[in-house]
């Protein structure tokens, strides 16, 4: 099909790698965002030179005069002077070179040669963009179909994400509160347990928005038919209650971030006990148990040194049963990581009965158990059978990510957090990080997460923020953060070939993470059914007489 | 349709002179009022009937060659009426006529410039007030192809000119009021207001 121009090169532009173009764009197709290339010889082949429009200014406008009454067309007054051309309008427009497209390399190549004056621009055609910005196709083994080009209509050009670049350089989500970020995540889990990846994912999730995650195993999309498997996703959601920590799992350094401003004799106590605990026959220590190892070394240095630790142990075994004494923690139960991971399974861990701390505690001991087993299994020092043993790659995904490595860097998960990020690549452990202040998050973190979808974000601490942590983006696309809309995001990173603007597709599960609609809520206190309730949960037997409830204070609602 | 008088000469393809009929040139002589400025006319230009290139009346002048003979002279007024008639005719008013566009059969054919030229001695009549809304309608568009050209004549008088052309054309053109008003008031400002800072 032969392609009309769209406008011509001007010349060169600021930067080395951008150039100008001029065109009179009377349909509006040079929106910023768009692709456009030209063509150019390198190395004696003809190459399609693609770029991004990042600017765009007026160069030819009808004079402000002409528009002082609204009633009146600028073009009518400039027809009634003589100006009958349909040309109105004539734009400059800034394009930043992303480049030719080689298949050798399957990444974009920056010629270095800037289009000459005059050279015709073309629209790139959804074929090419289909063809070179995503590294997969949509349904291919190991693809992700989150959504398609913002700056074309709806599915013409399908984003599509490498999953095994982001499973294994991990990913971000970064969006201001609203603006998506919950929905894509549940697309994305969506595309990873599709039969075209059949992932091992697991989901912290401490609002409890994932849920509908449940309908996954149903949802017919998922469904591979006609395979020797007859694959369908499954998930598990685990509520607070059923989430339990093994007191053995924790390390020294836990307790002290779980017990702070301890004095130095509580510590002292505490670091011999937890010693013993950990060094007898029967690793899987209770809180009595470790209670009894500190009364024990508090009356063993009585008698030794002469010095009353008794009051000290009372206060640390005090302190100790109200922060270990209860759930999460358990001397025997675990999670059983064999259980909780497996590939074809999404595991939800909701964590949004218990406390932050508590849930920096589970995220930190379950990341490490994890990263532990997986350490082991690829060194080869677990077999089939060992509760640490798992042979697959495993992808978590981390909501409110600022909770668990804040920038400050107290919590106890930003460590192993910072570990998986760093080493997790080799042994085949993932993390998606999801957070809505990325100026809260801790910055090595997010400049670890090779992937990056970002959506609105207006805050310019996190603007800055984004800018300094994610590479991969030119600062002309992130000057599009603010005008982004619900459902749209920047993706960009190693998943793609090119940073994008993208329209997040709509979810085959429900998505849970809806704000509550408080009206409806108060306006559901005052309807019949629930003025009845109330009514028959306050009457008491005797609604009369002396006794009744209504003699003394009359009818309650 | 009022004849006016004729072409005597034209300083470019766009200006042309007119004298002005006196009394006893034609049988109804002009009134002052036929010739004023702003005066829409035309004349023929072009070989088929009907042809005629369309001018407005930009300037005037008062032509007396009498003006600067001072001297004493041996004939009287009188005497001069009866022995030299011809020295009492070249007193003139002569106009000085833009032309701004080409009309064939009564239909507007070019707005802005007419490429035919009009002869010496072509009659100058002035145009009917129809004749002025058909020179004006483009396809129910108002169409004032010579703005421009008005514009760039250094005369200080053509600001207000146009303004005058502009108000005469919105009681002929109602349905053409508000872009009219639009013109007029973005012309006041330029020439009223930005010219007095």
């Amino acid at each position: 099909m032969h392609t009309e121009p769209v406008g011509a090169a001007k010349g060169p532009g600021e930067t080395p790698h951008e150039y100008t173009l001029i065109s009179a764009d009377p349909e509006q197709k040079l929106k910023n965002g768009e692709f456009v290339y030209y063509k150019a010889h390198v190395e004696g082949r003809e190459r399609r030179i693609l770029g991004r429009i990042t600017r765009r200014e007026p160069v030819k406008l009808f004079p402000d005069s002409f528009l002082a009454d609204p009633r009146i067309s600028p073009d009518e007054l400039a027809r009634a002077v003589g100006y009958t051309h349909p040309e109105r309008e004539l734009f400059q427009l800034t394009v930043t070179l992303l480049g030719y497209y080689d298949e050798r390399f399957k990444a974009f190549i920056n010629p270095r040669l800037s289009p000459s004056c005059g050279w015709p621009i073309y629209l790139a055609e959804n074929e090419l963009l289909r063809d070179t910005l995503s590294k997969k196709l949509p349904g291919e083994r190991g693809s992700a179909c989150i959504g398609s080009l913002l700056s074309r209509r709806e599915g013409e050009v399908p984003v599509v994400l490498d999953v095994r670049e982001f499973t294994s350089t991990h990913m971000a989500i970064i969006a201001s509160t609203g603006s998506g970020k919950s929905y894509l995540a549940g697309v994305l889990i969506e595309e990873l347990m599709s039969p075209a990846n059949k992932a091992c994912v697991l989901v912290l999730d401490p609002h409890g928005e994932y849920g509908t995650l449940k309908e996954l195993p149903n949802t017919e999309a998922f469904h591979e038919r006609g395979s020797l498997s007859d694959y369908r996703p499954r998930s598990w959601i685990l509520r607070p209650e059923r989430i339990k920590v093994k007191l053995s799992t924790l390390e020294y350094p836990d307790l002290r971030y779980l017990l702070p401003t301890m004095t130095e004799r509580m510590e002292e106590l505490l670091s011999r006990a937890f010693t013993r605990v950990q060094n007898q026959e029967n690793r899987a220590w209770s809180v009595g148990e470790l209670e009894v190892k500190i009364r024990n070394i508090a009356d063993e240095r009585r008698d030794d040194q002469g010095v009353d630790y008794s009051m000290t142990a009372d206060g640390l075994c005090r302190r100790l049963d109200s922060m270990l004494g209860k759930p999460p923690f358990s001397a025997s139960e675990d999670l059983d990581l064999r259980e909780l991971l497996k590939p074809g399974q999404c595991s939800v861990l909701q964590l949004d009965d218990i406390d932050e701390k508590r849930q920096q505690v589970i995220t930190a001991t379950l990341l490490r158990r994890i990263y532990r087993a997986r350490q082991r299994t690829a060194r080869g020092e677990t077999s089939q059978g060992d509760a640490e043993h798992i042979p697959y790659p495993v992808f978590v995904l981390l909501e409110e990510a600022h909770h668990f490595a804040p920038a400050g860097g107290d919590a106890m998960s930003t460590g192993i957090l910072k570990q998986v990020l760093a080493e997790g690549r080799k042994f085949g452990l993932g993390v998606g990080l999801i957070s809505q202040r990325p100026g809260k998050l801790d910055a090595d973190v997010l400049s670890q997460c090779m992937t990056q979808f970002i959506m609105k974000v207006v805050n310019p601490i996190d603007q800055n923020t984004i800018a300094s942590a994610v590479e991969s983006a030119s600062r002309d696309i992130l000057d599009e953060l603010p005008a982004l809309s619900k459902g749209q995001a920047i993706v960009t990173g190693s998943s793609m070939n090119a940073p994008v603007l993208c329209r997040v597709r709509e979810r085959l599960t429900e998505h849970g993470g809806v704000s509550m609609d408080a009206p409806d809520e108060w306006n559901r206190y005052w309807n019949g059914d629930a003025i009845r309730e109330r009514e028959r949960e306050y009457a008491v037997l005797h609604t009369s007489g002396p006794r009744g409830r209504r003699s003394l204070y009359g009818s309650e609602r | 349709m009022t004849t006016i008088g004729k072409i005597i000469k034209s300083n470019s393809h766009i200006d042309y002179v007119c004298q002005v009929y006196g009394p006893g040139e034609t049988a109804h002589a002009p009134v002052p009022e036929d010739h004023a400025l702003g005066t829409w006319v035309q004349m023929p230009a072009g070989s088929e009937q009907g042809d005629a290139a369309v001018g407005l009346v930009y300037d005037t002048q008062l032509y007396n060659p009498d003006y600067g003979t001072f001297g004493p002279r041996l004939s009287s007024q009188s005497q001069l009426e009866v022995f030299s008639p011809d020295y009492l005719n070249e007193t003139a008013v002569l106009l000085g006529i833009l032309v701004v566009g080409q009309m064939r059969g009564g239909r507007r054919m070019t707005s802005g410039y007419c490429p035919v030229v009009a002869p010496i001695g072509a009659p100058v009549t002035r145009l009917a007030p129809e004749g002025v809304r058909a020179f004006h309608n483009g396809a129910g568009q108002l169409e004032l192809g010579y703005y421009s050209l008005l514009m760039s004549i250094t005369d200080p008088i053509m600001p207000s000119l146009l303004l005058s052309v502009l108000d005469g054309l919105e009681d002929l053109m109602p349905e053409q009021t508000r872009t009219i008003g639009a013109l007029r008031t973005n012309l006041s400002w330029k020439t009223r207001v930005e010219l007095a800072r």
